[in-house]
């Protein structure tokens, strides 16, 4: 389907499919991602129906049941699609974008299973695999374009060394990555673009221990633990994420350095002057970092 | 939505008479008909309501109110010998042994279990035993409403006018009082166990009007009200870890040695055949209705275990009835398609604007009157002036103009908040948001039954209590008099079960177990030979025979026992 | 009910895979009762409201499973039938005053919900035809009010449950999840809250004490010319 060219000053819409931690425990990811969104024309319009993406885990069952609910969610997708008249499907939350993307992919590989998904979804119309789902950063750099955001910026973010974790679920596997796994640059580049200092650390893309927190908390701490001292050796204040769960590992308390971890579209809120959005404590965060970083 | 399987839908003939509804509708939506004169409503009743007819009913010729005109199901099931005989049931082993036995499993048990519990028995110390399952009652079934007078417009005082109108004065005012007091402290109840009312944003209750009420004052959930009631309270009774007995109903009393205390009760698994024997300081009767003994032939709404037992098994302890001969018939039963005929059609629908209108698609009587004004007129309406609409069964019926609620209150209305009314009629191919529905006088309520008093305690003939037996809900009388407003009756069973509740606590404190007998049943078979009544009936019904004549005339019982 | 004379249309239906011939139009409740069936289980109502009697069956050859209450649907030729006449599952126990109106409240009870794979089949076999996997999916983002909207019309039939592929209890999570609406997630009445508490004080005593004692032509009186509302 043709991609809409967007004239600023038109608002251009495209899909959004939220995810379940960004409707409880991450909302203010949602909110502040809005709010950025609206500043630049873009209209993030949730699917009418949608159901949970069924998480990493079902990725690795065989069972196409396990399945079922990315692809009922591609299919709600393309029933909107006629709608908007675009078939792109924009996702804030990284492990969601690695579900559904990786879920139309094993589709399109694999017709036999798609076509017993398809079956088996009796009530809905068939998955014609013709969704493009996409990241929200991606929707920044390729649609949108770093430069508009470059225009965009009334408070520049001095004063902030960001270290922007990327984490895995973006950049793996190799078929889905939105960046180069080896060398990430796009958050990166983001963040200049936005007044801050970006500075890139080993553990940029080592993952957050995931769903490990659940079993073995320890995991989990360890691993918060060196990302962050790591981040904070290597120059940076504060710490970007793109992902609901590797906030939440990120922010586990430890023994270590402080290091504020927040997600890069708050710091979006604050560069575009749209920060009512965002709460009085990343606010206060925030600000009392660049006004130190500016200091100095 | 999903593919509906049975599509039915609307005759040539019946859309003849639509199209002519749909022509008066425009006129008639600003169009008001007037209510009816005290001495119209007299003679209306007279000449058309099936209770005034003298061939339905004759006088009980035993018992506490001998003499009394009841309808001949009511005689048939009260002129009977028991299931058991006395001499073949041990008594002597007792298998429940509890404080307060509840017998009913309905809204008025659930409330009596809960009140009781709040008041101060432990939950083990009370039974609650059910014919079926827990829940299966007339309650689920009540859809419009519940009244209480909590606007600041309305009064415990006007609903006392109210119910008292209704009833045409033959209720008894103490309980009436009690009725019309303690209803917004019901409410206030259901609102903190989390029954889900329609209330607007600012939490102020919708209400809205029924039949013979002067104040908007009807409490509704959709139209699932009685629905709703009845799982929370089912939910509550179950966290509160109050045992329920199901599928056993009660098949006798047991009184002491001189009948003057209900002492217990004998049990009946419907499943094993096993009698179980329970005995209970309280017995507490929560048992129902008699739709199901279909008087006067007529088909009901309500639900497959209403067989009047309670109503059997107190009269032979002694207890005193009355007004059995006042049966409600609601006024909107479903009249087509042929499967769904007798259904309750809510007061509701009329509530909310639809009128009724006769096959030439005019009205002839103000919708909210109440029930037996509107049941009479329908009846006067299609077999005295022969107006009304005629199925293929040949069943009669006059139109309810469903469509007029969207046009009043805005599309989608009816999908809202009379889901269960719209599901009812979509199932057959019908669309009650476009399509008018036909209706009919369908058997509905027992507006009179046990005799009892303020707390809620069952009387004998001579209005003295019958120690240890209580009763609550559709089963007793004297709270609606001749006729029953809506919504007054999920209002009762919680008043009334909640007073048999506190009651029956109260009097448990200083109660002890009492002895086992069944010398009341022995005396009542007495009674009925001397009587002449020959020992072809046998009550309690527990169900209704719908089995096939065919397969019933070659049915035989193999199994001994 | 049927017109007598009249020669009725029969059809064959299979009773737990038992043919017998019933004549055309009745519901399956009342077909059964015909072939001489009496209900104990698998009834209640008799009207759609209490979930007694919801029947799964296959008509002919088709390999669909279609769900109905008995007492709502009518007989088709080749219907081959089942009633299921319980679902087990107990109820968990609470003290709805010690609970909050949040996801982790469900999550504590029904831990189970999360399985969810979205497959769909509950939703399939609701013999209301209510959105049932939508609201298990509105519970795991924590949207209460919406799952208390979509469950509302819920007869706790069981049927959605007995299907589950993830074992989810659908109709006792409901129950709760209604329950934790209505008491905590809609404004309280105050109208109602005053009026019980000038009850409680003893407002209307003395006036229903001397209205209970009129008599009836006083009531008459009062009752035909009381001023309705409209």
């Amino acid at each position: 389907m043709p991609h809409l060219e967007s004239s600023w000053g038109e608002r251009m819409k495209l899909m959004y499919f939220p995810g379940c931690t960004l409707k409880t425990t991450a909302k203010n990811y949602e909110d502040s991602a809005l709010a950025v969104s609206k500043k630049l024309g873009l209209e993030l319009i949730e699917l009418d129906r949608w159901n949970c993406c069924g998480v990493v885990f079902n990725l690795a069952m065989d069972s196409v049941m396990h399945h079922i609910g990315a692809v009922r969610d591609l299919i709600r997708a393309q029933e909107m699609s006629s709608k908007v008249n675009d078939n792109r499907l924009v996702t804030l939350c990284s492990m969601c974008y690695n579900v559904l993307k990786r879920t139309h992919q094993l589709m399109l590989n694999d017709p036999e299973k798609l076509r017993t998904a398809n079956e088996f979804m009796d009530r809905e119309i068939d998955y014609e695999g013709n969704i493009e789902v996409l990241h929200f950063l991606q929707v920044l750099r390729d649609v949108v374009g770093f430069d508009k955001i470059e225009e965009m910026v009334v408070k520049p973010l001095k004063g902030l060394k960001v270290a922007s974790y990327y984490g895995c679920m973006i950049l793996r596997p190799k078929e889905i990555q939105i960046d180069d796994y080896r060398n990430p640059m796009v958050l990166n580049e983001l963040m200049e673009k936005l007044g801050a200092e970006s500075s890139k650390f080993p553990y940029e893309t080592k993952c957050c221990s995931a769903y490990d927190v659940v079993y073995d908390r320890n995991i989990a701490v360890e691993r918060a633990l060196e990302i962050r001292k790591a981040a904070v050796r290597w120059g940076a204040n504060i710490i970007v994420t793109t992902c609901p769960l590797c906030h939440y590992n990120l922010n586990l308390p430890t023994r270590g350095p402080e290091i504020p971890v927040v997600y890069f579209t708050e710091l979006m809120c604050v560069a575009f002057g749209v920060d009512d959005v965002l709460s009085p404590e990343v606010r206060k965060v925030i600000y009392s970092l660049m006004e130190e970083g500016e200091n100095e | 939505m999903y593919e509906l399987a049975q599509k039915v839908g609307y005759t040539e003939e019946m859309r003849k008479s639509i199209e002519k509804v749909e022509e008066t509708r425009d006129r008639r939506l600003k169009e008001v008909f007037e209510r009816i004169s005290p001495e119209e409503k007299e003679k209306l009743l007279k000449e058309w309501h099936p209770d005034y007819r003298p061939e339905g009913k004759r006088p009980l010729k035993i018992g506490p109110s001998k003499g009394l005109m009841v309808p001949h199901e009511v005689a048939d099931l009260i002129e009977a010998y028991p299931l058991i005989d006395p001499d073949q049931i041990d008594l002597s082993k007792i298998d429940y042994d509890v404080d307060i036995l509840i017998i009913g499993g309905g809204g008025a048990g659930a409330a009596a279990a809960l009140w009781a519990h709040y008041n101060g028995v432990p939950a083990d110390r009370i039974l609650i035993v059910t014919k079926l399952r827990f829940g299966d009652a007339n309650t689920k079934m009540a859809q419009g409403g519940i009244q209480a007078a909590d606007r600041p417009n309305d009064s415990p005082l006007l609903h006392f006018i109210d119910v008292m109108g209704g009833g045409h004065y033959a209720n008894k005012p103490e309980l009436v009082k009690l009725l019309v007091k303690e209803a917004p402290l019901i409410i206030k109840w259901h609102e903190e166990l989390g029954v889900i009312y329609d209330k607007d944003e600012e939490g102020n209750m919708i209400e809205l009007s029924g039949g013979g009420t002067c104040r908007r004052r009807l409490h509704a959930a959709k139209d699932y009200t009685g629905l709703e009631i009845m799982r929370v309270l089912m939910d509550e009774v179950l966290n509160k870890g109050i045992p329920v007995l199901e599928f056993s109903p009660v098949i006798e009393l047991l009184t002491d040695e001189d009948g003057r205390r209900v002492t217990g009760a004998i049990l009946w698994n419907l499943e094993t055949k096993e009698y179980h024997i329970a005995r209970g300081k309280a017995v507490i009767l929560a048992t129902g209705g008699y739709g199901r003994l279909h008087i006067q032939g007529f088909p009901t709404t309500n639900h497959y275990g209403a067989t009047m037992d309670g109503v059997v098994l107190a009269y032979r302890v002694g207890a005193k009835v009355r007004d059995l001969d006042a049966t409600q018939y609601h006024p909107t039963g479903a009249a087509y398609p042929e499967q769904i005929v007798g259904l309750l059609v809510t007061e509701k629908v009329r509530g909310l604007g639809a009128q009724l209108v006769n096959a030439e698609g005019k009205q002839f009587i103000y919708p909210l009157e109440p029930r037996d004004v509107v049941a009479a007129a329908i009846i006067r309406e299609c077999y005295g002036r022969n107006k009304g609409v005629i199925t293929p069964t040949g069943m009669r019926g006059v139109w309810l103009d469903s469509p007029m609620i969207e046009l009043i209150h805005g599309e989608g209305t009816i999908k809202r908040y009379l889901s269960a009314i719209y599901r009812m009629f979509a199932r057959f191919g019908i669309d009650p948001t476009k399509e008018p529905i036909l209706v009919f006088p369908t058997l509905h309520y027992q507006n009179g039954g046990i005799e009892i008093n303020v707390n809620a305690q069952v009387l004998d003939g001579n209005n003295k209590p019958i120690e240890g037996l209580f009763a609550a809900g559709e089963v007793s009388g004297g709270v609606h008099g001749k006729n029953r407003l809506m919504g007054n009756s999920l209002l009762e069973i919680n008043v009334f079960g909640k007073r048999a509740g506190i009651s029956a606590a109260k009097y448990i404190r200083n109660a002890t177990p009492g002895k086992l007998t069944l010398n009341h049943v022995k005396r009542y078979i007495k009674m009925l030979k001397e009587a002449k009544i020959p020992p072809k009936r046998r009550a309690p019904m527990i169900l209704p025979e719908y089995r096939g004549e065919k397969v019933l005339s070659r049915a035989i019982s193999l199994f001994t026992p | 009910m049927s017109n007598e004379g009249q020669k009725m249309r029969m059809v064959k239906i299979y009773i737990m895979g038992k043919m017998y011939e019933v004549p055309e139009g009745l519901t399956i409740m009342k077909a059964m009762e015909y072939a001489g069936y009496k209900f104990i289980r698998g009834v209640g109502c008799r009207g759609g409201f209490c979930g007694a009697c919801t029947t799964v069956y296959r008509i002919g050859n088709d390999y669909k499973l279609y769900t109905g209450l008995a007492c709502q649907t009518t007989v088709q030729d080749g219907m081959y039938l089942v009633q299921i006449p319980f679902v087990p599952a107990e109820k968990p126990v609470y003290d709805l005053e010690k609970l909050k109106p949040t996801a982790s409240t469900i999550l504590m009870l029904f831990p189970e919900i999360t399985r969810c794979v979205a497959c769909n089949t509950c939703t399939k076999s609701c013999p209301q035809e209510l959105e049932v996997m939508d609201a298990i999916q509105a519970l795991i983002r924590g949207d209460i009010a919406k799952a208390a909207e979509l469950s509302f019309d819920c007869i706790a039939c069981g049927i959605c449950s007995i299907r589950c592929p993830a074992e989810i209890v659908h109709y006792h999570v409901f129950q709760l999840v209604r329950r934790l609406y209505g008491k905590y997630m809609t404004k309280k009445s105050r109208h109602l809250e005053e009026r019980v508490k000038e009850i409680l004080e003893g407002k209307y005593d003395e006036e229903l004490e001397k209205l209970a004692q009129l008599g009836v032509e006083e009531w008459k009186k009062l009752y035909e010319s009381r001023e309705i509302e409209e």
